[in-house]
């Protein structure tokens, strides 16, 4: 997602969910003093009561429209219709909202990107590729409590205002400076553009400004809740790894958009931030669980999609980085099978090898996916090991006789 | 130069007195209506209402879009009756359990349909492949409607109005202000606008589409929404007969 992209998208989505995207600049990470960091804490309080229904006719408005964005998303065949997962991001997003829980529904989006949205009626949208980012639940509750955060400061809606008023007010002062400059008999161009200027700049610098609110209170939350509080910041510490290794792997270095123009702030600054805020948190000297086993087995039987998706978008760097999270606690099949995959999509001089000797080292494992035996097959093939390459094919058969590549697979065997 | 204003001032009124309806028909190339009697199911209507703000951005009122769904649910059925077919629109939402969520699909495939339709044919952004040329279809997809309904065709109607808030009127004042000092601006306010699209449930293509751009007009009085109506369908195809369901009326009919 480029910044432009997003940042035409906040000027004229107007009411588009405040969202959990990975874009920004550099902002200096200054002045965390724990008096300063305790009233902040503090002062963070929900907005929203239990059951709350907008009054005002803006936000009605609002929620109109996001009741058939809701209805689309419930029924869209992107959603993963898996009510374990779901209960389960429902539950812990329960658990961390505390009082305001029967107001947020959560919904599973299968998008291989890294995002969560939350919007004022309580629809929340969790995307698979952030399901598959997260080292363990805390990391998870640390998103989710940053969604919160939007929901209980009633933040899309005061997001709306602002960015009506200042398009009011560009509006405003451009005809009535056009005018005057007429009438005078001077040309106030440059005048107008820079004061717009100034009033568009205002709308991304209220958007960031929200976004590190909803992450200290997303924080705060987290810790009420008993997770870890470093987990915010180890978080976005991966996300940067990860950006750099996708980067690197393309001959490139890690993206740093303009800050003026970012309806987020960098991740480096939320990570700093998100450090300073949970050491100040953690000095408590209370103990705080991971929910490392609990995350993995919720994730485990959506896993191979999940990974699956990530994969097919060819971004070698990223996707080798996420395997290698996921080996944390031991290599499996699917997960030798899947580097195969990297190097066979990427394709470059000597990839061939490196993805049969991937492929080669799945098989070995009892948990193989039957896809594994036909990369398998077809790399042996490819390297003239055909009665090898054969029998691993006649392997893939036996493991999945509906599969739909059956026939091709059979005049393989034939030739 | 002293007498000028008035004379500026008399032109820009004339201009924004004169903003007036405008339906624009698509060629409906090869489209003959079928005789008289064809069965229509005609969903209910994708309706916003809602201010235009001072910066000119969409605001979107409740119970303005209300009372205008509504009143264009009513003027479609006045239309429906006074030729002879049922006066109930189709809703998938009521629909056939069974076929609920297909129905529900084909309607969110039209409204992605219908809004490429109004960008690339429209509004400007013109398709290189679709120059000279209308052919949007919904596939095979939209058969689901005639297994639900036995209608042969399905309209489905989009209709959106805003209303300049306050301060949009101020901005407007403001622009016309500046003829005093021969600077006049013309703010434009709110709008009305939707579209009225025939579906051959066969083939799935939009076989007739109608345009509705006017500056008039109010949705949320019965009346504005009577009007709306007829001027979405002026020229629809003579002879169609409104469905709603298989077993109903329609198919007592055939």
């Amino acid at each position: 997602m480029t910044v432009s992209m997003l940042s035409r998208r906040a000027m004229l989505g107007g009411m588009g969910a405040g969202c959990l995207c990975c874009a920004g600049g550099v902002r200096a990470a200054t002045g965390f003093s724990a008096d300063a960091m305790a009233s902040e804490m503090q002062r963070l309080s929900p907005l929203v009561v239990p059951g709350f229904r907008p009054g005002d006719n803006d936000e009605r408005g609002l929620w109109q429209s996001l009741e058939k964005a809701e209805a689309d998303i419930a029924d869209s065949p992107l959603r993963v219709r898996d009510p374990a997962l779901e209960g389960y991001v429902q539950r812990l997003t329960e658990g961390l909202i505390g009082d305001n829980k029967q107001d947020i529904r959560c919904y599973i989006v299968r998008q291989p990107v890294m995002n969560a949205s939350m919007a004022p009626n309580g629809m929340m949208q969790v995307y698979s590729g952030a399901l598959l980012r997260f080292r363990d639940e805390a990391e998870l509750a640390a998103v989710l409590g940053h969604e919160c955060g939007h929901y209980l400061r009633r933040h899309q809606i005061s997001s709306w205002r602002q960015r009506r008023n200042a398009a009011a007010w560009t509006s405003f002062l451009t005809v009535g400076l056009t005018i005057a400059g007429g009438a005078a008999g001077i040309n106030n161009g440059s005048t107008i553009q820079s004061l717009n200027e100034s009033l568009a700049l205002s709308i991304f610098q209220y958007q960031r400004a929200q976004e590190s609110e909803a992450d200290t209170y997303g924080l705060k939350l987290l810790e009420a809740a008993g997770y870890q509080p470093e987990a915010a910041s180890q978080f976005w510490r991966g996300m940067i790894a990860e950006q750099s290794a996708g980067a690197r792997m393309r001959g490139q270095r890690k993206e740093r958009p303009s800050i003026l123009f970012a309806s987020h702030p960098s991740d480096e600054s939320r990570m700093f931030t998100l450090a300073a805020e949970a050491q100040f948190l953690a000095a408590s000297g209370k103990s705080y669980r991971d929910g490392r086993a609990a995350y993995h087995a919720a994730l485990s039987p959506l896993i191979s999609a999940f990974l699956d998706d990530q994969v097919k978008l060819n971004d070698p760097g990223a996707s080798l980085f996420i395997i290698d999270r996921l080996a944390t606690d031991g290599w499996n099949g699917l997960l030798h099978y899947q580097t195969g995959e990297v190097y066979r999509l990427r394709g470059e001089s000597g990839d061939g090898a490196l993805a049969l000797a991937a492929y080669r080292d799945a098989v070995g494992f009892a948990d193989a996916p039957a896809q594994a035996y036909r990369a398998f097959g077809y790399g042996l093939l490819k390297t003239g090991a055909g009665d090898d390459g054969k029998a691993q094919l006649r392997r893939y058969l036996a493991m999945a006789p509906q599969a739909d590549d059956r026939a091709m697979i059979e005049f393989t065997l034939n030739q | 130069m002293r007498r000028a204003y008035p004379v500026i001032l008399a032109l820009t009124l004339a201009v924004s007195l004169t903003a007036c309806t405008s339906t624009k028909q698509v060629a409906d190339i090869g489209f003959k209506p079928p005789p008289p009697g064809f069965t229509v199911a005609v969903f209910t209507p994708d309706v916003r209402v809602g201010e235009l703000t001072a910066g000119g951005l969409f605001e979107r009122r409740q119970d303005w879009t209300d009372a205008a769904r509504t009143n264009i649910v009513a003027a479609l059925q006045a239309y429906g009756s006074a030729r002879g077919g049922t006066a109930a629109l189709f809703d998938p939402a009521s629909a056939d359990p069974a076929l609920r969520a297909q129905l529900l699909d084909v309607q969110r495939l039209h409204r992605a349909v219908g809004s490429a339709i109004l960008l690339h044919k429209f509004a400007g952004q013109t398709l290189p492949s679709k120059k000279d040329r209308f052919d949007w279809t919904l596939g095979s997809d939209a058969r689901v409607v005639t297994q639900a309904t036995s209608a042969r065709y399905a309209l489905f109607i989009y209709a959106s109005d805003s209303f300049s808030s306050g301060g949009r009127q101020a901005l407007q004042a403001l622009g016309y202000a500046g003829c005093l000092v021969l600077v006049c601006i013309a703010v434009p306010g709110g709008e009305q606008t939707g579209f009225a699209s025939l579906v051959e449930l066969e083939s799935g293509q939009v076989v007739w589409f109608n345009l509705l751009d006017s500056a008039t007009g109010d949705v949320r009085t019965p009346e504005g929404a009577t009007k709306m109506v007829a001027h979405l369908l002026d020229t629809f195809p003579a002879g169609a007969r409104p469905v709603t369901a298989v077993g109903g009326a329609a198919a007592a009919a055939r």
